[in-house]
Protein backbone atom coordinates (compact mmCIF):
# COMPACT_ATOMS: atom_id res chain seq x y z
CA UNK A 1 0.00 0.00 0.00
CA UNK A 2 1.11 3.78 -0.91
CA UNK A 3 0.80 5.62 2.60
CA UNK A 4 0.24 9.04 1.18
CA UNK A 5 -2.93 10.81 -0.32
CA UNK A 6 -2.98 11.46 -4.20
CA UNK A 7 -4.89 14.74 -4.91
CA UNK A 8 -5.83 14.85 -8.56
CA UNK A 9 -6.59 18.12 -10.57
CA UNK A 10 -9.84 18.20 -12.75
CA UNK A 11 -11.06 20.99 -15.09
CA UNK A 12 -7.42 22.05 -15.43
CA UNK A 13 -7.47 21.61 -19.13
CA UNK A 14 -7.93 24.75 -21.47
CA UNK A 15 -9.65 23.95 -24.08
CA UNK A 16 -12.20 21.33 -22.19
CA UNK A 17 -12.83 24.45 -19.70
CA UNK A 18 -13.50 26.34 -22.02
CA UNK A 19 -15.85 24.16 -24.15
CA UNK A 20 -17.51 23.41 -21.08
CA UNK A 21 -18.30 27.32 -19.97
CA UNK A 22 -21.47 27.53 -20.94
CA UNK A 23 -22.59 24.33 -18.74
CA UNK A 24 -20.27 25.41 -15.83
CA UNK A 25 -22.72 28.55 -15.28
CA UNK A 26 -25.89 26.82 -15.24
CA UNK A 27 -26.93 24.64 -12.41
CA UNK A 28 -26.16 22.98 -10.62
CA UNK A 29 -22.69 24.33 -10.77
CA UNK A 30 -23.49 28.45 -10.83
CA UNK A 31 -20.00 29.94 -12.04
CA UNK A 32 -16.67 28.51 -13.48
CA UNK A 33 -14.27 26.98 -10.55
CA UNK A 34 -12.45 29.84 -9.03
CA UNK A 35 -9.96 27.37 -6.78
CA UNK A 36 -8.33 24.58 -8.45
CA UNK A 37 -10.97 21.39 -8.61
CA UNK A 38 -9.37 18.22 -6.98
CA UNK A 39 -10.87 15.02 -5.74
CA UNK A 40 -8.75 12.83 -3.45
CA UNK A 41 -7.51 8.92 -5.05
CA UNK A 42 -6.77 7.61 -1.40
CA UNK A 43 -3.28 4.94 -1.21
CA UNK A 44 -5.01 2.33 -1.95
CA UNK A 45 -5.75 3.46 -5.56
CA UNK A 46 -2.29 3.73 -5.78
CA UNK A 47 -0.42 0.51 -8.16
CA UNK A 48 3.16 0.24 -9.49
CA UNK A 49 3.10 0.06 -13.06
CA UNK A 50 2.61 -2.48 -15.00
CA UNK A 51 -0.25 -3.58 -12.75
CA UNK A 52 -3.53 -5.65 -13.90
CA UNK A 53 -6.46 -3.19 -13.20
CA UNK A 54 -9.70 -4.78 -12.09
CA UNK A 55 -13.08 -3.19 -13.97
CA UNK A 56 -16.05 -3.60 -11.72
CA UNK A 57 -17.95 -4.86 -14.65
CA UNK A 58 -16.07 -6.74 -17.08
CA UNK A 59 -18.29 -4.52 -20.02
CA UNK A 60 -17.37 -1.09 -18.31
CA UNK A 61 -14.71 0.88 -20.13
CA UNK A 62 -11.92 3.22 -18.11
CA UNK A 63 -10.92 6.91 -19.40
CA UNK A 64 -7.76 7.06 -19.35
CA UNK A 65 -5.92 10.27 -17.93
CA UNK A 66 -2.51 10.08 -18.43
CA UNK A 67 -0.67 13.10 -16.45
CA UNK A 68 2.11 13.93 -14.54
CA UNK A 69 2.05 13.63 -10.42
CA UNK A 70 4.40 15.63 -7.92
CA UNK A 71 5.77 13.49 -5.13
CA UNK A 72 6.10 15.13 -2.49
CA UNK A 73 9.44 14.16 -0.08
CA UNK A 74 10.53 15.90 3.24
CA UNK A 75 12.16 18.76 0.64
CA UNK A 76 9.12 19.57 -1.08
CA UNK A 77 7.46 18.53 -4.39
CA UNK A 78 11.25 17.59 -5.39
CA UNK A 79 10.16 14.36 -7.06
CA UNK A 80 7.54 13.63 -10.19
CA UNK A 81 6.26 10.29 -12.20
CA UNK A 82 3.94 10.04 -15.08
CA UNK A 83 0.53 8.61 -13.61
CA UNK A 84 -2.58 6.98 -15.26
CA UNK A 85 -5.52 8.45 -13.41
CA UNK A 86 -8.18 5.88 -14.57
CA UNK A 87 -11.81 6.67 -14.14
CA UNK A 88 -15.31 5.48 -14.34
CA UNK A 89 -16.03 7.94 -17.07
CA UNK A 90 -19.15 10.32 -15.44
CA UNK A 91 -20.12 13.78 -16.63
CA UNK A 92 -21.34 15.56 -13.40
CA UNK A 93 -18.30 16.82 -10.95
CA UNK A 94 -21.02 17.88 -8.75
CA UNK A 95 -20.40 15.47 -6.11
CA UNK A 96 -17.58 13.45 -5.12
CA UNK A 97 -17.90 10.35 -7.29
CA UNK A 98 -16.20 7.79 -4.91
CA UNK A 99 -17.68 4.47 -6.96
CA UNK A 100 -16.43 6.48 -10.67
CA UNK A 101 -13.08 7.95 -9.42
CA UNK A 102 -11.33 6.03 -5.94
CA UNK A 103 -12.08 2.53 -6.36
CA UNK A 104 -8.55 0.23 -5.60
CA UNK A 105 -6.17 -0.15 -8.08
CA UNK A 106 -7.48 3.12 -10.34
CA UNK A 107 -4.25 4.69 -10.23
CA UNK A 108 -0.86 3.17 -11.85
CA UNK A 109 1.94 5.01 -11.53
CA UNK A 110 5.77 4.78 -12.89
CA UNK A 111 8.95 5.11 -10.77
CA UNK A 112 9.25 8.44 -9.37
CA UNK A 113 13.16 10.37 -10.82
CA UNK A 114 13.92 13.88 -9.84
CA UNK A 115 11.50 16.68 -10.89
CA UNK A 116 13.22 18.14 -13.86
CA UNK A 117 13.66 22.01 -14.07
CA UNK A 118 11.54 22.51 -17.55
CA UNK A 119 7.84 20.51 -17.77
CA UNK A 120 6.00 23.17 -19.15
CA UNK A 121 5.52 22.30 -22.73
CA UNK A 122 6.57 18.21 -21.71
CA UNK A 123 4.16 16.03 -24.34
CA UNK A 124 2.50 13.06 -22.71
CA UNK A 125 1.94 10.15 -24.93
CA UNK A 126 -0.87 7.65 -24.60
CA UNK A 127 -0.82 4.11 -26.27
CA UNK A 128 -3.24 1.68 -26.65
CA UNK A 129 -2.34 -2.25 -27.44
CA UNK A 130 0.94 -0.64 -29.05
CA UNK A 131 -0.53 2.37 -31.16
CA UNK A 132 -0.17 6.11 -29.83
CA UNK A 133 -4.02 6.93 -29.60
CA UNK A 134 -3.50 10.48 -27.29
CA UNK A 135 -1.01 12.80 -27.17
CA UNK A 136 -1.60 15.82 -24.79
CA UNK A 137 0.99 18.67 -23.82
CA UNK A 138 1.31 20.60 -20.73
CA UNK A 139 1.40 23.23 -22.07
CA UNK A 140 -2.76 23.10 -22.32
CA UNK A 141 -2.76 23.52 -18.47
CA UNK A 142 -4.52 26.09 -17.10
CA UNK A 143 -3.12 26.51 -14.24
CA UNK A 144 0.84 25.65 -15.16
CA UNK A 145 2.67 23.23 -12.08
CA UNK A 146 4.00 26.35 -10.22
CA UNK A 147 0.49 28.07 -10.28
CA UNK A 148 -1.27 24.68 -9.08
CA UNK A 149 1.05 24.11 -6.47
CA UNK A 150 1.06 27.61 -5.09
CA UNK A 151 -2.88 27.81 -5.51
CA UNK A 152 -3.26 24.29 -3.91
CA UNK A 153 -0.79 25.09 -1.31
CA UNK A 154 -2.61 28.09 -0.03
CA UNK A 155 -5.28 26.13 1.39
CA UNK A 156 -3.76 22.80 2.69
CA UNK A 157 -0.55 21.35 2.96
CA UNK A 158 0.68 17.97 0.82
CA UNK A 159 2.55 15.41 3.49
CA UNK A 160 6.20 14.09 2.04
CA UNK A 161 4.41 10.47 0.36
CA UNK A 162 1.50 12.97 -0.81
CA UNK A 163 0.91 13.46 -4.75
CA UNK A 164 -0.88 16.31 -6.84
CA UNK A 165 -1.84 15.29 -10.29
CA UNK A 166 -1.41 18.01 -12.35
CA UNK A 167 -4.47 17.23 -14.84
CA UNK A 168 -5.84 14.79 -17.49
CA UNK A 169 -7.00 16.19 -21.14
CA UNK A 170 -11.09 16.60 -21.57
CA UNK A 171 -10.46 14.59 -24.68
CA UNK A 172 -8.85 11.44 -22.81
CA UNK A 173 -9.42 8.07 -24.48
CA UNK A 174 -11.11 5.23 -22.99
CA UNK A 175 -9.80 1.48 -22.36
CA UNK A 176 -11.86 -1.60 -22.21
CA UNK A 177 -10.83 -5.20 -20.73
CA UNK A 178 -7.87 -6.62 -22.22
CA UNK A 179 -6.40 -3.39 -22.93
CA UNK A 180 -2.92 -2.57 -22.45
CA UNK A 181 -2.28 1.25 -21.97
CA UNK A 182 1.26 2.58 -21.81
CA UNK A 183 2.18 6.60 -20.95
CA UNK A 184 5.27 7.84 -21.91
CA UNK A 185 6.79 11.27 -21.53
CA UNK A 186 10.59 12.45 -22.71
CA UNK A 187 12.49 11.93 -19.38
CA UNK A 188 10.13 10.34 -17.45
CA UNK A 189 9.54 6.38 -16.50
CA UNK A 190 6.62 5.23 -18.17
CA UNK A 191 3.87 3.87 -17.18
CA UNK A 192 1.60 0.58 -17.72
CA UNK A 193 -1.03 -1.42 -16.76
CA UNK A 194 -3.16 -4.25 -18.08
CA UNK A 195 -7.29 -3.64 -17.74
CA UNK A 196 -8.42 -6.77 -16.36
CA UNK A 197 -11.71 -8.09 -16.85
CA UNK A 198 -11.75 -9.72 -13.33
CA UNK A 199 -12.57 -7.84 -9.98
CA UNK A 200 -9.34 -9.35 -8.42
CA UNK A 201 -7.72 -6.93 -6.00
CA UNK A 202 -4.69 -5.24 -8.18
CA UNK A 203 -1.20 -5.29 -6.28
CA UNK A 204 -0.22 -2.75 -4.09
CA UNK A 205 2.80 -0.71 -5.10
CA UNK B 1 -10.39 -0.33 26.38
CA UNK B 2 -9.72 3.08 25.19
CA UNK B 3 -6.31 3.02 23.17
CA UNK B 4 -4.57 6.45 22.60
CA UNK B 5 -1.86 7.14 20.05
CA UNK B 6 1.18 9.14 21.84
CA UNK B 7 4.74 10.54 21.64
CA UNK B 8 6.75 9.81 24.19
CA UNK B 9 10.23 9.59 25.47
CA UNK B 10 10.88 10.94 21.57
CA UNK B 11 8.55 7.97 19.64
CA UNK B 12 5.67 7.27 18.46
CA UNK B 13 3.50 4.89 20.32
CA UNK B 14 0.27 3.62 21.03
CA UNK B 15 -1.20 2.97 25.09
CA UNK B 16 -4.31 1.65 26.90
CA UNK B 17 -6.23 4.36 29.40
CA UNK B 18 -5.93 2.65 32.73
CA UNK B 19 -9.32 2.18 34.60
CA UNK B 20 -8.44 4.96 36.99
CA UNK B 21 -8.06 7.69 33.79
CA UNK B 22 -4.75 8.97 35.39
CA UNK B 23 -2.05 7.18 33.01
CA UNK B 24 -1.50 5.51 30.05
CA UNK B 25 0.08 2.11 29.65
CA UNK B 26 2.71 1.75 27.04
CA UNK B 27 3.18 -1.43 25.29
CA UNK B 28 6.40 -1.98 27.34
CA UNK B 29 4.05 -2.05 30.68
CA UNK B 30 5.36 1.46 31.66
CA UNK B 31 2.57 3.72 32.83
CA UNK B 32 2.94 7.72 31.74
CA UNK B 33 1.09 10.49 32.93
CA UNK B 34 -1.14 12.96 30.47
CA UNK B 35 1.84 15.38 30.54
CA UNK B 36 4.60 13.10 29.95
CA UNK B 37 3.07 12.32 26.77
CA UNK B 38 1.94 14.49 23.73
CA UNK B 39 -1.61 12.84 22.55
CA UNK B 40 -1.39 12.41 18.79
CA UNK B 41 -4.66 11.83 16.60
CA UNK B 42 -5.81 8.03 16.91
CA UNK B 43 -5.34 6.63 13.12
CA UNK B 44 -3.71 4.23 11.82
CA UNK B 45 -0.75 5.09 9.43
CA UNK B 46 -2.24 5.19 5.53
CA UNK B 47 -5.63 4.34 6.83
CA UNK B 48 -8.39 5.94 4.44
CA UNK B 49 -10.47 8.63 6.15
CA UNK B 50 -14.06 8.67 4.21
CA UNK B 51 -16.17 11.61 5.34
CA UNK B 52 -20.15 11.53 5.07
CA UNK B 53 -22.21 14.56 3.84
CA UNK B 54 -25.45 15.23 4.75
CA UNK B 55 -26.16 12.05 6.71
CA UNK B 56 -28.61 13.81 9.58
CA UNK B 57 -32.16 14.54 7.62
CA UNK B 58 -32.33 17.74 10.44
CA UNK B 59 -29.20 18.84 9.25
CA UNK B 60 -29.81 18.35 5.47
CA UNK B 61 -32.99 20.59 6.03
CA UNK B 62 -31.14 23.30 7.70
CA UNK B 63 -28.36 23.62 4.68
CA UNK B 64 -31.49 23.29 2.29
CA UNK B 65 -30.52 19.89 0.90
CA UNK B 66 -33.05 16.80 0.84
CA UNK B 67 -31.54 14.00 2.18
CA UNK B 68 -29.53 12.11 -0.29
CA UNK B 69 -30.76 8.51 -2.19
CA UNK B 70 -27.14 7.16 -1.54
CA UNK B 71 -25.07 7.66 1.01
CA UNK B 72 -22.40 11.11 0.04
CA UNK B 73 -19.29 9.98 0.70
CA UNK B 74 -16.00 12.16 0.41
CA UNK B 75 -12.42 11.53 1.45
CA UNK B 76 -10.10 13.44 3.35
CA UNK B 77 -6.30 13.74 3.50
CA UNK B 78 -3.94 12.80 6.80
CA UNK B 79 -3.61 17.10 7.05
CA UNK B 80 -6.48 17.37 7.98
CA UNK B 81 -6.25 15.61 11.63
CA UNK B 82 -5.19 17.28 14.74
CA UNK B 83 -5.34 15.82 18.42
CA UNK B 84 -7.69 16.19 21.16
CA UNK B 85 -6.38 19.50 23.29
CA UNK B 86 -4.86 20.52 19.76
CA UNK B 87 -5.96 23.89 18.10
CA UNK B 88 -7.38 24.35 14.69
CA UNK B 89 -7.22 27.81 12.84
CA UNK B 90 -9.99 29.59 11.10
CA UNK B 91 -9.07 31.88 8.22
CA UNK B 92 -8.90 35.52 8.75
CA UNK B 93 -11.06 35.93 5.54
CA UNK B 94 -13.20 33.40 6.82
CA UNK B 95 -16.46 34.12 9.31
CA UNK B 96 -18.32 30.86 8.66
CA UNK B 97 -16.44 28.54 10.56
CA UNK B 98 -18.57 25.60 12.48
CA UNK B 99 -17.69 22.44 14.09
CA UNK B 100 -19.33 19.26 13.01
CA UNK B 101 -19.65 15.92 15.72
CA UNK B 102 -19.01 13.19 14.21
CA UNK B 103 -19.51 8.98 15.39
CA UNK B 104 -16.31 7.79 13.66
CA UNK B 105 -16.24 3.46 12.74
CA UNK B 106 -12.54 2.54 12.39
CA UNK B 107 -12.65 -1.02 10.35
CA UNK B 108 -11.54 -3.83 12.22
CA UNK B 109 -11.12 -6.01 9.63
CA UNK B 110 -11.14 -6.63 5.86
CA UNK B 111 -14.60 -6.04 4.30
CA UNK B 112 -15.27 -6.45 0.59
CA UNK B 113 -19.02 -7.27 -0.82
CA UNK B 114 -20.32 -7.40 3.00
CA UNK B 115 -24.03 -7.54 3.62
CA UNK B 116 -25.27 -5.09 5.77
CA UNK B 117 -26.63 -7.59 8.31
CA UNK B 118 -22.87 -8.71 8.61
CA UNK B 119 -21.09 -5.12 8.13
CA UNK B 120 -21.02 -3.81 12.09
CA UNK B 121 -18.85 -7.10 12.54
CA UNK B 122 -16.07 -5.49 10.95
CA UNK B 123 -16.41 -2.27 13.26
CA UNK B 124 -13.15 -2.64 15.70
CA UNK B 125 -13.69 0.80 17.17
CA UNK B 126 -14.81 4.33 17.43
CA UNK B 127 -13.70 7.49 18.09
CA UNK B 128 -14.96 11.10 17.28
CA UNK B 129 -14.35 13.74 15.23
CA UNK B 130 -14.85 17.78 15.00
CA UNK B 131 -15.01 17.90 11.47
CA UNK B 132 -15.18 21.65 10.73
CA UNK B 133 -16.31 23.18 7.51
CA UNK B 134 -15.55 26.81 6.48
CA UNK B 135 -18.90 27.74 4.24
CA UNK B 136 -17.62 30.82 2.62
CA UNK B 137 -15.32 28.36 0.00
CA UNK B 138 -18.22 26.17 -0.97
CA UNK B 139 -18.09 25.84 -4.76
CA UNK B 140 -20.20 23.56 -6.62
CA UNK B 141 -17.37 21.04 -8.09
CA UNK B 142 -17.12 17.80 -5.91
CA UNK B 143 -19.02 19.68 -2.87
CA UNK B 144 -17.95 19.62 -0.58
CA UNK B 145 -14.45 20.73 -1.92
CA UNK B 146 -10.96 20.00 -1.09
CA UNK B 147 -10.75 24.07 0.45
CA UNK B 148 -13.46 23.56 2.60
CA UNK B 149 -13.10 20.25 3.93
CA UNK B 150 -9.41 19.38 3.34
CA UNK B 151 -7.43 22.39 5.22
CA UNK B 152 -4.70 21.38 7.94
CA UNK B 153 -5.82 20.82 11.24
CA UNK B 154 -9.50 21.11 10.98
CA UNK B 155 -10.13 18.02 11.80
CA UNK B 156 -10.06 17.29 15.43
CA UNK B 157 -9.95 13.42 15.97
CA UNK B 158 -9.92 11.51 19.33
CA UNK B 159 -9.02 11.74 21.97
CA UNK B 160 -8.78 7.67 21.39
CA UNK B 161 -10.51 4.53 20.07
CA UNK B 162 -12.77 2.72 22.16
CA UNK B 163 -13.50 -1.41 21.22
CA UNK B 164 -16.74 -1.60 19.57
CA UNK B 165 -17.02 -4.61 22.02
CA UNK B 166 -17.31 -2.14 24.72
CA UNK B 167 -20.48 -0.03 22.56
CA UNK B 168 -23.79 -1.83 22.90
CA UNK B 169 -25.48 -0.40 20.06
CA UNK B 170 -23.60 2.41 18.25
CA UNK B 171 -26.81 3.85 16.30
CA UNK B 172 -28.40 4.81 20.24
CA UNK B 173 -25.55 7.09 21.44
CA UNK B 174 -26.15 10.66 21.64
CA UNK B 175 -23.60 13.87 20.31
CA UNK B 176 -23.34 17.12 20.82
CA UNK B 177 -21.17 19.88 20.41
CA UNK B 178 -20.13 23.44 22.81
CA UNK B 179 -18.53 26.15 21.80
CA UNK B 180 -17.57 27.97 25.42
CA UNK B 181 -19.74 25.59 27.32
CA UNK B 182 -23.12 26.84 24.95
CA UNK B 183 -24.69 24.11 23.21
CA UNK B 184 -24.80 24.48 19.56
CA UNK B 185 -25.25 20.82 18.28
CA UNK B 186 -27.47 18.02 20.07
CA UNK B 187 -28.68 14.41 18.30
CA UNK B 188 -28.58 10.85 18.52
CA UNK B 189 -26.55 8.54 15.94
CA UNK B 190 -30.29 7.35 15.79
CA UNK B 191 -31.05 9.81 12.79
CA UNK B 192 -28.90 8.64 10.33
CA UNK B 193 -29.87 8.63 6.95
CA UNK B 194 -27.64 5.57 6.33
CA UNK B 195 -26.47 3.76 9.15
CA UNK B 196 -22.83 2.45 10.09
CA UNK B 197 -23.64 -0.87 8.70
CA UNK B 198 -25.54 0.19 5.66
CA UNK B 199 -22.38 2.76 5.11
CA UNK B 200 -19.46 -0.26 4.90
CA UNK B 201 -21.61 -2.38 3.03
CA UNK B 202 -22.27 0.52 0.40
CA UNK B 203 -18.48 1.24 0.31
CA UNK B 204 -17.52 -2.35 0.42
CA UNK B 205 -19.28 -3.05 -2.99
CA UNK B 206 -16.95 -0.26 -4.22
CA UNK B 207 -13.47 -0.80 -3.08
CA UNK B 208 -12.03 -2.99 -0.13
CA UNK B 209 -12.01 -1.97 3.43
CA UNK B 210 -8.87 -2.29 5.53
CA UNK B 211 -8.12 -1.99 9.24
CA UNK B 212 -7.71 1.42 10.57
CA UNK B 213 -9.88 2.58 7.33
CA UNK B 214 -11.94 5.71 9.15
CA UNK B 215 -15.35 6.69 8.36
CA UNK B 216 -16.87 9.91 9.88
CA UNK B 217 -20.61 9.36 9.55
CA UNK B 218 -21.95 12.99 9.67
CA UNK B 219 -23.22 15.27 11.61
CA UNK B 220 -26.35 16.36 12.82
CA UNK B 221 -28.00 19.93 13.00
CA UNK B 222 -26.74 22.84 14.87
CA UNK B 223 -24.54 25.33 12.04
CA UNK B 224 -22.57 27.85 14.55
CA UNK B 225 -19.44 30.00 13.91
CA UNK B 226 -16.51 29.66 15.24
CA UNK B 227 -13.85 32.75 16.32
CA UNK B 228 -10.13 33.14 17.94
CA UNK B 229 -10.13 31.92 21.14
CA UNK B 230 -13.12 29.44 21.54
CA UNK B 231 -13.16 25.98 23.38
CA UNK B 232 -14.62 23.52 20.69
CA UNK B 233 -15.69 20.06 23.07
CA UNK B 234 -17.39 17.60 20.51
CA UNK B 235 -19.19 14.89 23.16
CA UNK B 236 -20.36 11.42 22.21
CA UNK B 237 -21.97 9.13 24.62
CA UNK B 238 -19.75 6.30 26.01
CA UNK B 239 -16.98 7.53 23.67
CA UNK B 240 -15.62 10.76 25.11
CA UNK B 241 -15.36 14.38 24.75
CA UNK B 242 -12.58 16.19 21.91
CA UNK B 243 -11.26 19.45 23.13
CA UNK B 244 -9.99 21.40 20.24
CA UNK B 245 -9.34 25.36 20.53
CA UNK B 246 -10.11 27.59 17.83
CA UNK B 247 -7.13 30.68 17.16
CA UNK B 248 -6.68 32.83 13.74
CA UNK B 249 -4.45 31.48 11.16
CA UNK B 250 -0.88 33.39 11.67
Amino acid sequence: MFAGTAYCTALNDRRQLEALDPVLRQPPYANPPQAPVLYIKSGHCVVASGSAVPLADPADVLAVGATVALQWTANGPTAIRLALDLAVPHDSFYRPAIGELARDGLLPVGAATRRPEALDTLEIVTEINGTAVHRWNLSYLVRGIDRLVADVTAFMSLLPGDMLLVGTAGDRPTARRGDRVRVSAAGLAPVEAVISGSNIQAGHA
Amino acid sequence: MKHVRLVHAGREQWGVVADDGATVRLASGKAVAWDEATLLPPVTPGARIFALGLNYADHSAELGFKAPDKPLVFLKGANTLVAHGGTSYRPRDAHQMHPECELVAIIGQTARNVAEADALSCVGGYTIACDYAVREYLENYYRPNLRVKNRDALTPLGPWVVDAADIADPQALKLSTTINGVEVQAGSTAAMVFPIARLIAYLSEMLTLEPGDMILTGTPHGVAFVDEGDEVVCDVESIGRLVNRVELLP
